[in-house]
């Protein structure tokens, strides 16, 4: 197919001159504007609402993992991200059952959020965390050790406010 | 048959049988009414308030579970007022139901949980925190009970009572106390518990077995067949991947009906194969891979000059058929099957004389049962749970049991069965003519040993068939596929295999799926002659310790409850075992090894693997 430029440049064009100031123009303009470059990692945006980083696992207030290894996540984990094994907690009036294996392979996780809404004891949820590297495909397979570590440090204001405001189981009979 | 009766269901004109129970009316046409206290084995108790129906002409709402299909009756299960029923006898049930469906074992297969979503009320309108009770209280060796999930639907205080025959457990208490409970320190004994877990419409009676092992979505259910005795009764096994979870029963009405007994729900699926084969070098026995050790093993019988194959009741049908095709190729002299004279002569002539019992359904049409030479409750369960028949009404008249040894505790209170502990041919040199001669239906078991005894022979048949009134016999095989080694060696000409072997004419012996128990009326002799083959022996079988110790070659074997195939029951129905697929690719079975020696076409995973080997 032939195709037919009709690009006519009068004689203001072609000079280039104009162009030339116009765009230094802009270069002088930013120059005086506030900068908007931040020197991560030491300085770093607070997340938007909403937005879905690493899943982290959640520790109850009486320092036992709110997870009751019920496999909801890992069922609805749309990559098999998760892999659980269920285990019986030691003192059974605390806890009936916690889970022994709480793997999730952060190789694989697409940052979905299902097991989030998934999960009926909000002990799971996509925190703020969203460095993910490795220089093995080990090293990203995350234990319930590591889920729960850091928790603390990155966890969700939204969530926060959700806790204060009320106990999160909701009312269903 | 019952009559047809047409009636009115939801606006739509059915017709349907006469008596036949509306919820199950409900299941057929695709509305299933929901329902915890009716269990359609356990029989109609009308406590739930589940699955109430509008019936014209009755002034309120009518329990579904009590009606039964008849003329003209007008049922309407769609309309507000029903609705409403459901959705407030619903709120009253989970008023005190934890929502711990997360922990619960039942959770993902919950009646309770999936009425709820069905037709429950959205949300809670309680204020005030659940009653709680003691979660997880041991009250069995394989039951765990949760107080506070109970709905006191008391299907499990009537399945102990009118199933079992066993008052162990009881509703205790009155009022908003009310819980299932056992009596002070004695906790359940029969050895039906693990149907418990079965029925409980809730998470409140679970096994220990399964507690916290796997979700029911993880899991693949596949319908298959116990090999725990010569019954066979129907169940499902759950598979996760490679692994067993756990065992439930199927419906059969012509074997267990509802029931599973705890021997084939716990201990079978225990029962382990060979997972290593094994190959003799220099004296020692070192583990090799499945192809290497099937390589050694057809040199070996390629090899052979006279060898002997012998395959037991743990082995299906097609694998029995599979070592006989194999033994008539190699030019066996003996069948491959170890069968006494008597038990084929028995066999022979109970096909001949029609009497043979063909189901356990419908055993209430029979005045009396005898059962001669076995406790059935320890050998044979699920027919002594028949026997007792339940709210069914299937119950004989009167059950009486003879034998010499042990008695189960389960017929205890029953004044139906009478428990003679006397050797049975004594009893029956004794009182047997006077009791055959009484008129009226009746059905004698006999059990394995009497037969291969000759206690009970061709001439026994003939004297039940000459007397009045529909007389019926079963034969109480002992072994999982006991029937099925029979017909094959019935069908095989040969010699027998227990002369060849104690003669020490076989100079290789291949011995698959034994069950020395079962398949030897006398294993010492066998185990004698086995010794005798010494370095000549290739083991693919599960037990025979001692001989698997001294075998050549020991190969690869399933555990029972992985076996694929079928199976012959103790009255000859057959039946079918299913085990675990994976997602890709096949499982080579145990015979496939056969292959090249039976002149198979190449093909076959083994024979593939031998040559690129080679």
């Amino acid at each position: 197919m032939k195709v037919k430029r009709q690009i006519k440049q009068g004689w203001f064009e072609r000079l280039y001159l104009p162009a030339i100031a116009g765009g230094l123009g802009i270069t002088f303009r930013n120059m005086f504007h506030p900068s908007v470059v931040q020197s991560y990692p030491e300085q770093r945006w607070p997340t938007p609402p909403g937005f879905r980083g690493m899943p982290r696992l959640v520790m109850g207030d009486d320092g036992i993992e709110k997870c009751v290894a019920c496999k909801l996540c890992e069922v609805v984990c749309p990559p098999l991200a998760i892999t659980i094994v269920i285990g019986e907690f030691r003192e059974q009036d605390m806890r009936e059952r916690v889970p022994e294996v709480f793997d999730i392979d952060m190789g694989r996780c697409i940052n979905c959020g299902y097991c989030e809404e998934a999960c009926p004891k909000e002990a799971i949820v996509m925190s703020d965390l969203y460095e993910v590297a490795g220089y093995t495909r080990e090293e990203l397979i995350f234990d319930k050790a590591k889920l729960l570590s850091d928790y603390e440090q990155y966890k969700r204001p939204a969530l926060e406010r959700e806790r204060q405001a009320g106990d999160g189981d909701h009312g269903r009979a | 048959m019952a009559d047809k009766v047409t009636m009115i269901y939801n606006g739509r004109e059915v017709e349907t049988e006469a008596g036949k129970p509306l919820i199950q009316l409900s299941t057929e046409l695709g509305d299933e009414i929901p329902h915890f206290c009716y269990h359609p084995g356990i029989g109609v108790d009308g406590n739930c308030r589940m699955c109430l129906v509008e019936m014209k002409g009755a002034p309120k709402l009518v329990p579904g579970c009590t009606l039964t299909a008849a003329a003209g009756m007008e049922i309407t299960t769609n309309s507000e007022k029903v609705h409403k029923a459901r959705q407030g006898v619903l709120e009253f049930i989970l008023i005190n139901h934890p929502l711990d469906c997360p922990i619960c074992d039942k959770g993902g297969e919950c009646p309770l949980q999936e009425t709820t979503r069905r037709h429950g009320p959205a949300h809670s309108r309680m204020a005030d925190p659940k009653n709680t009770a003691v979660k997880h209280r041991v009250i069995g060796e394989h039951i765990i009970f949760d107080a506070e999930r109970c709905i006191l639907c008391s299907r499990c205080v009537r399945y102990q009572r009118d199933i079992v025959g066993r008052e162990e457990l009881l509703l205790r208490m009155r009022g908003d106390h009310v819980s299932v409970d056992i009596f002070e320190n004695q906790p359940l004994t029969s050895g039906f518990t693990g149907n418990l877990a079965d029925i409980c419409p809730v998470g409140a009676l679970t096994t220990r077995e399964f507690r916290f092992q796997a979700r029911p979505w993880e899991m693949r259910a596949v319908a298959s067949s116990c090999g725990g005795c010569s019954l066979q009764c129907a169940l499902t096994s759950w598979w996760k991947g490679p692994g067993l979870q756990r065992v439930t029963a199927d419906v059969d009405h012509a074997v267990n009906a509802w029931w599973l007994c705890d021997r084939g729900r716990f201990d079978y699926p225990q029962e382990s194969g060979l997972a290593e084969s094994l190959v003799r070098r220099q004296g020692v026995q070192v583990p090799v891979s499945a192809e290497e050790a099937a390589l050694r093993a057809r040199e070996l019988l390629a090899g052979a000059k006279q060898p002997l194959l012998i395959a037991g009741s743990r082995a299906t049908n097609e694998e029995l058929a599979a070592v006989g095709a194999l033994s008539r190729s190699l030019g066996a002299a003996a069948r491959p099957y170890p069968t006494l004279a008597t038990e084929l002569d028995f066999l022979a002539a109970l096909t001949r004389s029609g009497l043979e019992l063909d189901g356990l359904a419908g055993l209430g049409r029979f005045r009396r049962v005898l059962v001669l030479g076995e406790d059935p409750e320890l050998a044979h369960p699920l027919l002594a749970l028949r026997l007792l028949g339940g709210a069914a009404g299937e119950a004989p008249g009167a059950v009486t049991l003879v034998q010499a040894g042990a008695w189960a505790p389960l017929g205890d209170g029953n004044r139906n069965w009478q428990r003679i502990a006397v050797a049975p041919a004594a009893w029956l040199a004794a009182e047997g003519v006077r009791y055959v001669a009484e008129p009226g239906s009746l059905l004698v078991a006999v059990s394995s040993a009497l037969v291969a005894a000759g206690t009970i022979d061709a001439r026994s048949l003939a004297t039940l068939a000459a007397r009045a009134g529909e007389t019926r016999l079963l034969w109480l095989l002992e072994g999982m596929n006991r029937r099925g080694v029979l017909a094959a060696a019935a069908a095989a000409p040969g010699e027998d295999p227990l002369r060849l072997l104690e003669g020490g004419e076989a100079d290789l012996v291949y011995a698959f799926g034994l069950d020395p128990a079962a398949d030897f009326a006398d294993p010492a002799r066998w185990e004698q002659g086995l010794d005798l083959a010494g370095g000549a022996l290739i083991v693919q079988s599960g037990g025979l310790a001692a001989a698997r110790a001294t075998a050549a070659v020991v190969l690869a074997r399933r555990a029972p409850i992985d076996l694929v195939g079928t199976l012959t029951n103790t009255w000859g129905l057959e039946r079918r075992l299913q085990s675990w697929t994976p997602v890709a690719g096949r499982r080579p079975l145990d015979t496939e090894w056969f292959g090249p020696l039976l002149g198979a076409p190449a093909g076959s995973s083994l024979e593939v693997a031998g040559r690129h080997e080679s």
